[in-house]
């Protein structure tokens, strides 16, 4: 029972817990409103707006490209020796015998350049021995 | 959290750029190598300019071109055992102890075995080259080949006594006795490139010779034409060039057959001095037959 009417600590009495008094309650404060994070909801990039995925692509098409090259020189050059024509065999009907003996005696007029000595003495030390001690 | 997403989506982007950048470098390295890559099949076949009757091999070509390749492998292994000679040869002298002359003696037995190797061959060759230069006369052949016979037997010689030759004593005796060969090879080896450079001289100069008279002899039959008088000219020019030319020849045969004028590396220069005045007259001779041609 209240021992006083209107004292607001009489309802406390009944109440257990003693330490605190109810106008201390939080009666009327609104509870906090924790704000959860905003996931953002990412839309699923289409494929071709990866730059990883373009690039492998690019990368592909380009060593496709790469390989093709290579097959089609590697045929042109096994196909040359078989077309092969010495281009000193269509220049050659133009000049006579003559102009064909001046130009071969050119050439073999370089082997003979004194210039250009083949066989020079090789750089050997003749006077090889064995020097005697210093003397100390 | 959203500034996060969108470093980390930046960050992402940025790696993607640097990894097709690397991939496109890469791939332009590729081609650009592929494209400009020769291939040893196709530099082989390129067409050359010289056409294949012009390279007439003289007889001993193969001979002399394998002799070669062993002279220049012996040469480079007598230059590597030659420094370790010079080195032990020095340890010796600076400290005089039994084991440094043990190895002076031993690597300087190597290096006189290597340096007679190389003369041996280096003879051969010159021996071959002499045999197969036509323009040599056969006397003067014969005799530079005797020589070069000789000297090559003398090497020979040499080389068993090196070997004989277990103290240094006797090493000392081998080498006092190889000094004035020595000299003797390397004027013989004057002497030789001197004949090399006139034999090759004098082959050039009779075909020069050879084939002006033909020239000449075919415009002779034509019928007279208004250039007549040109070509007159032109083959006397000719002809006098060709005079000159011989009588070089003639004066540089001289000093060859006397083996007394060329001896020293000295002699030789001039000796090619001489022959590089006769060596520019016969290309204007060749040029004056080409010029014949035309008219």
């Amino acid at each position: 029972m209240p021992i006083f009417k209107n004292d607001p600590t009489t309802e406390a009495v009944a109440d257990s817990n003693q330490t605190s008094f109810t106008w201390e309650e939080p009666l009327f404060e609104a509870a906090p409103v924790v704000s959860r994070p905003q996931v953002e909801v990412v839309a699923p990039q289409p494929w071709y707006k990866k730059p990883v995925i373009v690039g492998g692509l690019i990368t592909l098409v380009l060593l496709l490209l790469l390989l093709l090259l290579l097959v089609s020189s590697r045929r042109t050059t096994q196909q040359r020796p078989a077309n092969l024509t010495f281009p000193a065999a269509t220049i050659v009907p133009t000049e006579s015998p003559m102009q064909k003996k001046i130009r071969e005696l050119r050439s073999g007029l370089q082997a003979a350049d004194p210039s250009v000595q083949t066989l020079p003495f090789p750089p050997v030390d003749l006077e090889l021995q064995l020097t005697p001690p210093s003397n100390r | 959290m959203k500034q996060q997403l969108l470093l980390a989506s930046k960050h992402l982007k940025l790696r993607a750029n640097g990894i097709t950048i690397l991939v496109c470098l890469l791939v332009n390295v590729l081609i650009g190598s592929s494209l400009f890559h020769v291939s040893p099949l196709a530099s082989a076949q390129e067409p050359t300019l010289i056409s294949p009757e012009i390279v007439v091999q003289a007889p001993l070509t193969v001979e002399i071109n394998a002799l070669r390749l062993k002279y220049r492998q012996e040469l480079e292994k007598y230059r590597d055992i030659d420094r370790q000679s010079k080195i032990a040869n020095e340890q010796y002298r600076q400290i005089n102890t039994l084991q440094s002359l043990e190895l002076a003696v031993t690597t300087l037995q190597r290096a006189l075995l290597s340096r007679g190797k190389v003369l041996e061959l280096y003879f051969t060759l010159l021996r071959f080259e002499v045999i197969n230069t036509t323009g040599i006369e056969d006397a003067a052949k014969q005799q530079l080949v005797e020589k070069l016979d000789r000297a090559v037997i003398d090497i020979s010689l040499n080389q068993a006594e090196i070997n004989l030759a277990t103290d240094r004593n006797r090493l000392d005796q081998v080498v006092a006795e190889f000094t004035p060969l020595g000299r003797t090879w390397e004027s013989l080896a004057y002497e030789s490139q001197a004949a090399l450079t006139l034999g090759r001289l004098q082959s050039m100069f009779d075909q020069v010779s050879a084939i002006k008279n033909e020239l000449e002899q075919s415009t002779a039959t034509e019928v007279v034409t208004l250039k007549q008088g040109a070509r007159d000219r032109a083959f006397a020019e000719t002809e006098t060039s060709l005079i000159s030319v011989n009588t070089q020849l003639a004066e540089m045969l001289v000093s060859v057959q006397n083996t007394e004028q060329i001896t020293s590396r000295n002699s030789l220069t001039y000796f090619l001095q001489q022959a590089d005045r006769v060596y520019s007259q016969l290309a204007q001779s060749i040029t004056f037959l080409e010029e014949l041609t035309k008219l």
